[in-house]
């Protein structure tokens, strides 16, 4: 891998994390009576976190599925055409 | 980019902190705004009590932010060790 991509990947992964931090402090953290975080919003957070990683690697996975498939049938459909004007 | 030498790399790493450090005061910035001023504008100072919401919301925001670093270390570090096995 050259360092253009390991770059690109380590900036991505910096940028998952902040919106990671975002997203679970939003629908985690409901009243702010302490500075201390309480325990249920520990484990909400703990389960956000996980839930989130999971979520993004599935989306990934998804969106590759997907994707390949909607290819294919872009060149199914062009090749189709080229026939066509034959 | 491909040849960069050792110091343009610590360059690129450190603009990238700097970069990613904005980031999450934005967010941040944003997340308290919304949760501790109310959007009545009768004031122009901030009142006693919003400033103590300001003061817990960092501290749980950042809070957070430093768990979730964690979190992610383990989580990389176990899939190092997967690697390697």
């Amino acid at each position: 891998m050259d360092i253009y991509t390991n770059y690109r990947n380590f900036k991505d992964f910096l940028q998952l994390y902040n919106q990671m931090t975002d997203t679970c402090f939003g629908k985690c953290v409901d009243n702010l009576y302490s500075r201390q975080l309480e325990p249920n919003e520990l484990s909400c957070i703990e389960d956000c976190a996980s839930k989130f990683i999971k979520f993004n690697s599935k989306i990934m996975t998804t969106f590759v599925e997907v994707q390949n498939t909607i290819v294919q049938r872009r060149m199914k459909d062009m090749e189709e055409q080229l026939k066509m004007e034959k | 980019m491909a040849q960069a030498t050792e110091a343009q790399k610590i360059q690129l790493l450190q603009d990238l902190e700097i970069e990613m450090m904005a980031d999450m005061f934005n967010r941040l910035t944003t997340s308290c705004h919304r949760k501790c001023i109310p959007p009545v504008y009768n004031d122009s100072e901030i009142a006693k009590g919003e400033a103590v919401c300001i003061d817990r919301c960092v501290a749980k925001f950042l809070d957070i932010h430093e768990r979730i670093g964690k979190k992610l270390g383990q989580l990389s570090m176990q899939d190092e060790n997967l690697l390697k096995k």
